[in-house]
């Protein structure tokens, strides 16, 4: 009987991770505090903030399952996960299912009612069965030949992305992917070979792209106001109250916001409406305006404090698979921290990237809190039966 | 193997990880360091600067009152009604509730606030009364900001000369154009918090610059004879089935406009939907040729040469060649002789041109010049024409044979009478105006400038030989009961508006100017009538019109009878006036 009670509370307490729930609370907290500000002068503000902590709350069903889940199993469902990853990320084009915004065919929705991005989960999805594939090769991915058919498969996943076409989702995937694949073994003469095809790649997709749109005469595969965000980043003087405002915008925001910031619900930038999209991505730019630098220093040690607990974790893994699912959900907070808060202070080109456990966003929340889980199903089987 | 060297080698590439983390971090903290800390004033600036909006105060535009202090123009508070239109949740619910309040459609409304805009007037100008209404309904997006309503009370009286102002409150037409600057006042100025849809914030609002409000001005208008000419003016053209008309009535004195009629009309409250035809003040921006009414300048000219008298005779010939060109009288006759005042009261072409004649070429034209014929009159009117009157120089052969009666010039009405005002008040040109005093600046002095066109002498004889037209001649419909009246008939064919050189068959302006009374005039009046198709003499068709203002004019100016005797405006002993254009002895 004491025995048993003993073991049930020791496994209870192999399976909790501290650091990484502590952070993950912090961050969720400091995330509503900055929603509720946020929302607050918008018409239905206290409505969106309970659907903030209602995304919450949901996200909680995938973090626990995951968390319950023996990631091990994963392994073997690859094929399943594949159909299911496939789907996800087609669904939207699917007549009865799919709404259009911005541009951007990305939303399940019955109706006028949005409901979620199918390409928030099949991040996960993404993750476990690029974990599966990356671990084949035992930490040794040095041949160009199985480095090409690991691309090969973010290749197929990024073409279905830009299909919808979501820029700034894309990326996300290959973040996902370079750190699996970083973790992975992958040779590092090969990541050089793919900097340089990238950016080769890019300058020359931007100028067959221009020419193909003149020569039909109107915007084709690109879309314009895709290009002129990268553009913008470039010279962001281009085009002040078009593609550059929001950057603009937000660099008064952060900048007005000084040492201490203006204080919660008093930024004028966010509360007059200047701010766009002030509660999904632009919520740091909320943040540094008021809260100040301290604000946004506090923040950023929160993220490093979520990264180190999960490579803490990673290091922790019995095994490879293990490291890498881990991985792959830090690459996806990584790079998208990176590139939203980049963004705001106007060092990334500006993508509709959320920022994790920050930006109101249930689709975005319940990917984040569903990868926490992933996190802790690595952690709480490091010692294997 | 494997194990023990993949280890570490993982373990590495964590490091590179979160290194690459770090590097970033570094970056942003160092991009925060520089954007909240050393720049953050510069952007705290930027952000007030963007907030902060300098606003106008409107300034209450002055009123616009006739010499008896009656309104005429006055401007009454309103209200815009505006929409934010993300703001408004049920937009349906919204239009039918403004429609509901503020009348109109509820889909005009809902046009409007489904635009994609992130600020539209849902209605401006509102009643206050109404927009209080709409206030109470506590519509969530929609917003009410103070404005001015331009209101004239007596709708289309005096419209031409009022003119009216846009939505912006700015004078567009008559004197609310000319004496803009004077209406207008001076807005006042706010610097106001708003946000990126324009809407103030409360309490964000700082008062930099009071305004100041518009001065009211008084005008010369009398709003009693002016309802009169306006009633005169409209029984005379639907009487003689025309095509509009015009009055001027005149203190010859000083050059005060009584009242100013024109057809057709608007009603300045909704110019905007009237045509634009009938805002022309036609007295001042219209031209025509005078026709025998000049016939009085070319002999007030050769008085004061003190070539003739009003008693010396001429022999006239039925006819008479002038470069070329026959001279023929509208009614045809023998030889006869005539005074100076017989050619005037007859209106006689041939003994117009021989005056002419006697004057020369270059004496003609510096009379027509002194009474003001090739210079703006200045009346404070916006747009003001200028007939036409070219120098000898370019003057044809035949030119002395018909400008002497008023073929082959142009003048405005306005003109005209106040080159007959000089007649009527012995010698002084004046300077027409409709300001009669500036009450809000008591301290400017309004100078109507004077000069003088003939001797005092000659102005009375020339008032003795034009109350001759009256009592003897083709302006025998002009008399008024009580009182001595002198003037001139006129018949002008009107010059064809089809590109082509020559008359417009059948198209004559009939018109009487003259004033009363004869000895010392009170008013000056000019009565024209285009295009009447039931007859077309001035004596017939404008002298009745003459005679009824004329005699309204003096009761309500209470102006002393002069005469005893009665005498009729019945004009079935007219004499008919002389056409000046083509002869027209095929017509009567």
């Amino acid at each position: 009987m004491r025995r048993v009670e003993k073991t049930l509370g020791k496994q209870v307490r192999d399976s909790v991770n501290v650091p990484i729930m502590l952070f993950t609370a912090a961050l969720l907290a400091y995330g509503s505090v900055m929603v509720s500000s946020a929302t607050a002068g918008m018409t239905g503000g206290p409505g969106l903030f309970k659907r903030h902590v209602l995304g919450m709350a949901v996200g909680l069903v995938p973090l626990v399952v995951a968390w319950a889940i023996d990631y091990k199993k994963l392994k073997h469902w690859s094929g399943p996960l594949l159909t299911l990853f496939a789907f996800l990320l087609i669904s939207p084009r699917i007549p009865g299912l799919g709404t259009t915004a911005k541009g951007a065919t990305s939303w399940l929705a019955i109706g006028d009612i949005r409901l979620f991005q199918p390409s928030e989960p099949a991040k996960l999805v993404f993750i476990v069965v690029m974990a599966a594939l990356v671990a084949e090769y035992e930490g040794r991915i040095d041949k160009p030949r199985d480095a090409m058919r690991l691309l090969g498969y973010l290749g197929v996943a990024i073409v279905l992305i830009l299909l919808q076409p979501d820029l700034g989702t894309g990326l996300v995937f290959v973040a996902i992917a370079l750190t699996m694949l970083l973790v992975g073994g992958m040779k590092g003469r090969y990541f050089a070979v793919l900097g340089l095809v990238a950016i080769v790649g890019v300058v020359g997709i931007l100028g067959i792209d221009t020419t193909l749109d003149r020569m039909v005469g109107h915007d084709v595969a690109l879309k314009d106001y895709q290009k002129d965000r990268l553009l913008v980043f470039v010279d962001p003087g281009r085009d002040p109250a078009g593609a550059g405002y929001n950057l603009a915008q937000s660099k008064i925001a952060i900048g007005s916001g000084g040492v201490s910031g203006t204080g919660l619900k008093s930024g004028t930038q966010s509360n007059l409406h200047f701010l766009p999209e002030r509660h999904t991505d632009f919520i740091f730019a909320v943040l540094g305006e008021e809260l100040g630098f301290t604000g946004a220093l506090l923040l950023l040690g929160l993220y490093l404090a979520l990264l180190i607990s999960s490579l803490a974790i990673a290091a922790s893994s019995r095994d490879l698979y293990g490291a890498l699912i881990v991985a792959g959900v830090m690459g996806m907070w990584l790079f998208q921290i990176l590139e939203n808060i980049g963004m705001t202070v106007g060092m990334m080109p500006i993508t509709g990237i959320p920022l994790p456990f920050m930006s109101f966003g249930s689709s975005s929340m319940v990917t984040n809190l569903g990868g926490v889980g992933l996190l802790l199903s690595v952690w709480s089987r490091r010692y294997g039966t | 193997m494997a194990p023990k060297s993949r280890q570490p080698q993982r373990s590495t590439r964590y490091v590179l990880l979160l290194a690459v983390f770090v590097v970033f971090l570094v970056g942003v903290g160092a991009r925060l360091v520089y954007l909240q800390l050393v720049a953050g004033p510069a952007y705290a600036a930027m952000a007030h600067d963007q907030r902060s909006r300098e606003m106008d105060v409107p300034a209450r535009r002055g009123s616009i009152y006739d010499r008896e202090g009656e309104p005429l123009a006055v401007s009454m508070e309103a209200r815009d009604v505006y929409a934010v239109p993300d703001a408004v949740v049920d937009k349906q619910a919204a239009a039918t509730a403004v429609a509901g309040v503020l009348g109109g459609t509820a889909e005009e409304y809902l046009g409007k606030l489904n635009k994609d805009a992130p600020f539209v007037y849902l209605a401006r100008k509102v009643d206050v009364e109404r927009a209080d209404a709409l206030k109470q309904l506590d519509l969530v997006g929609i917003g009410f900001q103070e404005d001015a309503r331009r209101v004239y009370p007596s709708n289309e009286l005096a419209c031409q000369i009022l003119g009216f102002v846009g939505i912006d409150d700015v004078g567009l037409a008559g004197v609310e154009q000319y004496y803009d600057s004077v209406l207008a006042g001076t807005p006042g100025k706010v610097i106001a918090e708003k946000g990126t849809r324009g809407i103030p914030i409360p309490g964000g609002v700082s008062v930099q610059e009071d305004a100041v409000d518009g001065e009211n001005i008084v005008l010369t208008i009398d709003k009693d004879i002016q309802y009169q000419a306006h009633v005169e003016l409209q029984a005379a053209v639907e009487k003689w089935g025309a095509k509009g008309g015009s009055v001027v009535v005149m203190d010859p004195d000083t050059g005060a406009i009584l009242a100013m009629a024109s057809t057709p009309t608007f009603d300045p409250n909704k110019f905007a939907t009237a045509d634009a035809k009938a805002f022309r003040n036609r007295p001042i921006v219209d031209t025509y040729e005078p026709g025998s009414t000049i016939k009085s300048l070319t002999a007030a000219a050769v008085i004061e040469e003190k070539m003739f008298t009003p008693t010396s005779a001429f022999v006239l010939p039925p006819t008479l060649k002038v470069g070329g060109r026959t001279i023929h009288e509208s009614h045809p006759r023998g030889q006869v002789t005539w005074s100076l005042t017989d050619i005037v009261t007859n209106s006689s072409n041939v003994g117009a041109v021989k005056l002419g004649i006697a004057l020369g070429e270059d004496r003609l034209y510096d009379y027509f010049s002194r009474f003001g014929l090739t210079e703006k009159t200045g009346v404070d009117f916006p747009g003001e024409a200028m007939g036409w009157l070219p120098p000898p120089a370019q003057w044809s052969a035949s030119s002395i044979g018909n400008i002497p009666f008023g073929q082959g010039v142009s003048v405005t009405p306005m003109q005209l009478a106040r080159a007959l005002a000089s007649i009527a008040n012995g010698g002084e040109l004046v300077t027409p105006h409709f300001l009669q005093a500036l009450p809000d600046s008591p301290d400017k002095t309004l100078v109507w400038p004077k000069k003088q066109a003939i001797s005092a002498e000659t102005a009375a004889e020339m008032r003795g030989v034009l109350s001759a037209v009256v009592t003897e001649g083709t302006g025998s419909g002009a008399r008024v009961t009580g009182y001595s009246v002198a003037g001139k008939t006129g018949t002008a064919q009107k010059a064809r508006t089809d590109g082509q050189a020559g008359y417009a068959q059948g198209k004559y302006i009939a018109s009487f100017s003259g004033f009363v009374p004869a000895e010392d005039p009170a008013v000056l009046i000019v009565v024209m009538i285009d295009e009447p198709s039931n007859s077309i003499f001035g004596g017939t068709v404008a002298a009745p019109t003459f005679s009824r203002l004329s005699a309204y004019c003096m009761e309500h100016l209470k102006i002393p009878p002069t005469t005893t005797k009665t005498s009729s405006t019945d004009a079935s002993h007219t004499a008919d006036d002389a056409v000046t254009g083509e002869p027209q002895s095929d017509k009567d």
